[in-house]
């Protein structure tokens, strides 16, 4: 008979060092609240490994491994075989930065996805190498400034695009993945649990902001995190098996400019010539993807389509069995 | 002119004036601020070199062995688990004569994972056929960078230049740097007789055979030992040059009629050099021995040192599990191929970044059999301030 | 190449806290680089390892008269300065302090409770700071307090160093600083800070 309280157990538990106002800290309390302590954790090397378990002590209140920076996917790779093995069922999560998932974890993680593993692998996107002091991932987006894309005499931040990470995902055509963000919780709720749903790889990315390195308030994390999804820069989709299969549509777009001027990282764009022009092309970027996956058009007709997906028994976590309605192939 | 710099401003501007063409890194504590340098002078138009953000260590290795081989100038800097990462990339660089130089921000290996500075990475990397530097000071630091370049390029061997994370890599003390017109007139321009060039086309990395594989590996081999006269010229020419030396392969201190000496390595011999001061103010005969160059093992150099010392203790910052101090067990076996049997007493400390102080050095040189421990083989024993534990 | 032996001891060393943000680590370098430019020998550190926004911070500055050769922490610091008093109730910020030491805070006045023979300077360096730079940087106030209560580094090196370090952060920057740092060094040299 399970104790635990769940208003009162956190999987990821207070005291951990996490900055004020982190965005990682505080998507990752939402995610594994939502899948819940009934579940292996395997974390790659990064701030949320680092603030969590520094010197002896440890937040998590679940069964969580570290390993190395690059493993991560490989690690819950051999967890996941070995619970199929011995005839268990716990879920088993994967909790990357972007850094771990992008980069270095990719090899790790593309192995684990087309080998079909049962894992869900969430990846939280701050859009740099924060935890050894802000240089750029090839998550960040360009034009940014970062310790190692310096904006100089003959730089302005980092000159490659956001490496579209979830279209490399979706393109192994895999059950599940998603983009969400922690200024929508109903909506990362829902595809948190959905994802628990499926049987098979899945793929989160939800976007962190980071005040240390993305150079906000620190009470700015959820406006800023709103504001990257109306502004088009970070749209919130789900593909299955390589299909879109879900948007948020937009009401109405807010201006790249809007979500630029909160954060410092993106100040050197402001007042000359080469930085209008960077502007210029981030809101060309912001554009781009509300075309591509139509999130203003109020009355696109998506492809609800039923996906067949296989079915996970169980679902983990506290929140309730979501609606038997998927998968009536 | 003196300054007071940070080790990496150190380390950066020592990399920039060689003139690097191909820059490539990836972050790891506590290399960042070497690299993050570097990156704001590529920025500036400081430093005309492409900086490439490599997507790991082991991207970032073999994008340098790609670059060198290409006949370019090139740098990279790592740590712990990133030169772990790096390794079967470094003993290929090393196989193809590549003329490489990297820091290594020495730091401990996980697991469990420890940000703080200690030998054990490079000490793991000993037998991928990389010549090896450990420098004591952040001007050591500088200067060993310049004499790297023009050491791997003359050797045709890899150089990896040792520098203690946070120790000396976040600390300001004071540094010469040499200006653009000096360094220029040390180290001449990178010419590599064997790039790849459709003119001269070379095949690079091809197969081997049991016929053939032993004689690579032997001329390696002796190509290493042959640099030991390489890296002690080398730094003498550097002294002639700049006004200041290195220590060449190993550097003595108050050797004179020493009884005792200890052997260490890195910026751990500063406070060793205190102990040393005070000990002999109090009229006891001891001394002690920087290695400075571990790869190529300078064998004679340290033979020619210790052969009439009566007790020696080798300090050092890593460990081979399952069979200890790894200088320590080299030195005896070089020692005793040279007749010479006198003891050595390995202790291994500062692992994790656990501080060395004058108290825990001084306690080392006090520490007999007769204290009822194991000299032979032992643990640096803890820095006690009123019965606490100070760890550092 | 021969090596220098040590004359003397070292003549002080200063142990720094504050949060992070708060320019600790800076304010290490700086006193460091005041001393240098006074003909000593120094070294400053932070203390090493990981660092978030808001954590406390710990730095520290040898300064000698002989060349620094090690490379070791600080355990017995001279002087502390204290850039948030409030770290006072979570952390051990006198530990180690020697008997005859100084503290250097950024506070109105002496905390209830602490009589244990210490010197104190204290003074609302946030606040001058503020008037200053812009925003309640307490940093270079607090060195020019240090400097005037302990002559160990003169105001004319601190205002160099400042001209040195802050040099990438523009002219406006610097000249904030070295204003910050001369109110800081005035205030105490003319008993405005409260001295204990």
């Amino acid at each position: 008979m399970d104790k635990r309280d769940p208003f009162r157990h956190n999987v990821l538990t207070s005291g951990h060092r996490a900055c004020s106002g982190c965005g990682e800290a505080m998507a990752a309390r939402m995610v594994t609240d939502l899948i819940g302590p009934d579940a292996i954790y395997v974390n790659a090397t990064g701030c949320l490994q680092v603030f969590t378990t520094h010197n002896q002590q440890s937040a998590w209140q679940a069964p969580w491994i570290h390993s190395v920076f690059a493993n991560a996917a490989a690690v819950a790779s051999g967890v996941e075989a070995a619970l199929r093995v011995r005839g268990k069922e716990t879920p088993v999560v994967v909790q990357a930065g972007d850094g771990g998932t992008f980069d270095i974890g990719l090899q790790c993680l593309s192995g684990m996805i087309e080998r079909g593993h049962d894992v869900l692998f969430v990846c939280y996107d701050n859009e740099a190498y924060m935890n050894t002091g802000v240089q750029r991932s090839s998550s960040t987006p360009h034009a940014v400034r970062t310790t190692t894309s310096p904006p100089g005499r003959l730089s302005q931040g980092k000159h490659h695009l956001k490496k579209d990470v979830i279209s490399i995902i979706a393109a192994h055509h895999m059950p599940y993945a998603a983009t969400a963000t922690v200024a929508y919780f109903s909506d990362l709720k829902a595809k948190v649990e959905k994802a628990m749903t499926i049987k098979g790889p899945r793929f989160l990315q939800v976007l962190s902001p980071c005040p240390l390195g993305w150079e906000h308030d620190s009470a700015l994390t959820v406006t800023i995190s709103r504001l990257a999804v109306e502004t088009g820069l970070f749209p919130l989709v789900e593909l299955e098996h390589g299909e879109l299969t879900g948007a948020m549509r937009l009401t109405q777009q807010q201006p790249v400019e809007d979500y630029l001027r909160l954060q410092g990282r993106f100040r050197h764009l402001f007042g000359t010539k080469e930085g209008a022009v960077e502007i210029r092309h981030l809101q060309a970027l912001a554009d781009a993807r509300i075309r591509r996956y139509g999130l203003l058009e109020a009355d696109a007709e998506w492809n609800t389509e039923r996906v067949p997906q296989v079915k996970r028994h169980g679902h983990g976590g506290y929140a309730a069995a979501p609606e038997e309605s998927n998968n009536d192939l | 002119m003196k300054q007071l710099l940070e080790g990496s401003q150190a380390v950066a501007e020592a990399v920039r004036l060689c003139r690097p063409q191909v820059v490539a890194a990836y972050p790891i504590t506590p290399q960042t601020h070497i690299i993050e340098r570097l990156a704001k002078h590529v920025a500036n138009g400081e430093l005309e070199a492409e900086f490439i953000n490599a997507e790991s260590e082991f991207g970032a290795a073999s994008i340098v062995l790609g670059a060198v081989a290409a006949g370019a100038r090139v740098f990279t800097a790592t740590a712990s688990q990133g030169l772990l990462l790096m390794t079967e990339v470094l003993f290929n660089i090393a196989g193809l004569r590549l003329p490489v130089v990297m820091v290594c921000a020495n730091r401990a290996v996980g697991a469990p994972i420890n940000i703080f500075s200690d030998h054990q990475d490079s000490m793991t990397l000993r037998d991928a056929g990389w010549i090896q530097l450990y420098v004591e000071s952040n001007q050591e630091a500088a200067d060993s960078i310049i004499q790297a370049y023009r050491i791997a390029e003359a050797c045709e061997l890899p150089v990896m230049v040792c520098i203690d994370g946070f120790l000396l890599t976040h600390t300001f003390e004071p540094v010469v740097l040499p200006s653009q017109v000096e360094v220029d007139s040390y180290l001449p321009a990178f010419q590599f007789a064997r790039s790849l060039d459709p003119a001269r086309p070379m095949t690079l990395g091809g197969g081997s055979e049991p016929d053939n594989y032993q004689e690579y590996r032997v001329a390696q081999h002796d190509a290493m030992e042959k640099s030991q006269a390489v890296v002690e010229a080398f730094d003498a020419d550097f002294e002639v040059q700049f006004g200041r030396a290195c220590g060449g392969l190993v550097q003595g201190y108050r050797l004179e009629e020493a009884q005792t000496v200890l052997l260490g390595m890195g910026s751990l011999m500063g406070a060793v050099y205190d102990v040393v001061d005070r000990l002999r103010d109090q009229g006891q005969a001891v001394g002690t021995l920087r290695l400075r160059c571990f790869r190529p093992f300078p064998v004679q150099a340290l033979v020619q040192h210790l052969s009439s010392v009566q007790r020696i203790i080798v300090l050092e910052k890593a460990i081979s599990i399952g069979a200890g101090g790894i200088v320590a067990t080299e030195l005896r076996a070089a020692l005793q191929q040279a007749g010479i049997m006198t003891p050595v007493e390995s202790v291994i400390g500062g692992l994790g970044g656990r501080d060395l102080t004058p108290e825990v050095i001084e306690e080392i040189f006090k520490e007999t059999a007769s204290s009822g421990i194991d000299v032979i083989n032992r643990f640096a024993p803890n820095h006690i301030i009123n019965g606490e534990a100070h760890h550092g | 190449m021969t090596m220098e032996t040590k004359e003397g001891a070292d003549l002080h060393d200063i142990r720094l806290h504050g949060r992070g943000g708060q320019g600790t680590v800076s304010a290490a370098a700086l006193l460091a680089l005041a001393a240098f430019e006074d003909g000593f020998e120094s070294q400053a550190f932070p203390k090493f390892g990981s660092e978030r926004r808001g954590a406390p911070v710990e730095a520290y500055v040898r300064i000698s008269r002989s060349v620094i050769r090690a490379h070791n922490q600080v355990y017995t610091p001279d002087a502390v300065v204290i850039q948030d008093a409030g770290l006072l109730r979570s952390e051990p910020l006198l530990k180690g302090l020697n008997p005859d030491g100084l503290i250097v805070m950024n506070a109105t006045e002496k905390p209830a409770g602490v009589d244990n023979g210490f010197r104190w300077i204290c003074l609302p360096a946030s606040q001058i700071g503020e008037r200053h730079i812009g925003r309640p940087l307490p940093n270079t106030v607090l060195l020019g307090a240090l400097a005037a209560g302990t002559q160990w580094v003169s105001l004319t090196a601190l205002e160099r160093a400042i001209t040195n370090h802050l040099a990438s952060k523009g002219e406006a920057v610097v000249n904030a600083n070295i204003e910050a740092v001369r109110e800081g060094y005035l205030f105490t040299e003319n008993d405005e800070a409260l001295i204990l």
